[in-house]
């Protein structure tokens, strides 16, 4: 049984000229591991349908299925709640919280779950990221490689089943780009399922596999 | 005051739903903040209140009445008033979905 399942998605948005159709009946499903990536030119659809799979926007249409559970049927505390449990996301622009430190960013992850280990799983996470002289720090102090690694140890902090990063490489030098790649890679090795968006080739080449997103479908394709 | 205060903490809310803090986490947070800012606010405003009364009369100048329980009623009525501002637009906000505000960039 797939971990992810999206079955006739649809979602327009309303422009200053009128309905935008972005994605149209969509239908999508992944088993667990591994790293995804979508491909497509720019607007084709692939962030809005990361934040749908997300449960960060609604479809119009459509159901979502996340290990067995329908995501959209649910309230919103529900929903809330399986986010935290399941679904780590990253973001291109990081999206830190700019007056708390870097350990409290992370460790904001854990205000649902309340996992006793939280604050030692932080340490791990910090310093496997090369974070530990950061750690006292907001993130206004840190350059744009070490704000996505913070967000990416705020993903990773509940171990969740499903990782979902938008361009996560996109703001950053090749250095820390490599850095945030070997991590998804690590990850999706020990069991996590990474879908990413990315419109950098060289990126998605390094996925197990790549998927070309257009209005009214997600195919996979050969780099 | 706390309506620009969410206002401009709305990125702020949708991180903390994108996490996994659901509406009443959101609601808890903000109105708690405002409880909290409004009772420091105003028992110290009132205690600097009696300070320069009692002052002002041991200075010769006329004295000025002041009423424990008015002061209570005071210190509740501005709690009060500071939770129902905050309310309101945290629900706005947290009402969002969390993309969508996120997406504004």
């Amino acid at each position: 049984m797939p971990l992810l399942s999206a079955n006739n998605i649809s979602k327009a948005y309303l422009g200053d000229e009128g309905k935008i159709q972005v994605l149209e009946n969509i239908n999508f499903s992944l088993e667990q591991g591994g790293i995804h990536a979508l491909v497509g030119q720019s607007g084709c659809g692939k962030s809005t349908f990361l934040l749908i799979c997300g449960g960060l926007i609604y479809p119009d249409s459509g159901e979502l299925v996340i290990d067995s559970k329908n995501l959209l049927s649910m309230n919103n505390s529900k929903r809330a709640q399986m986010r935290a449990d399941l679904i780590g996301y990253v973001f291109q622009q990081f999206h830190l919280i700019p007056y708390l430190t870097i350990e409290q960013n992370i460790l904001a992850s854990s205000l649902v779950t309340n996992k006793k280990d939280a604050k030692k799983r932080t340490g791990e996470l910090i310093e496997k990221l090369g974070l530990a002289h950061r750690t006292k720090h907001i993130p206004g102090k840190l350059s744009s490689g070490e704000q996505q690694r913070v967000a990416l140890c705020r993903a990773l902090l509940n171990n969740p089943k499903i990782l979902i990063a938008d361009e996560p490489t996109g703001n950053l030098d090749g250095n820390n780009g490599k850095i945030v790649l070997e991590v998804l890679r690590e990850y999706a090795n020990n069991g996590g399922l990474v879908l990413m968006a990315t419109h950098d080739i060289a990126v998605a080449s390094l996925a197990d596999a790549t998927y070309k997103v257009c209005k009214n479908s997600i195919a996979e394709f050969k780099i | 005051m706390y309506a620009n205060n969410v206002k401009e903490r709305r990125a702020e809310i949708a991180i903390l739903r994108t996490i996994g803090l659901s509406t009443k986490h959101i609601y808890f947070l903000f109105i708690f903040k405002a409880f909290l800012l409004a009772l420091i606010a105003s028992v110290l405003g009132s205690i600097c209140g009696i300070i320069l009364g009692v002052s002002l009369d041991n200075l010769g100048y006329e004295s000025i009445d002041y009423y424990l329980q008015l002061t209570g009623i005071a210190v509740l009525c501005s709690c009060l008033i500071s939770i129902l501002a905050s309310w309101l637009p945290a629900k706005i906000a947290a009402s969002q979905d969390p993309g969508v505000i996120l997406n504004e960039g």
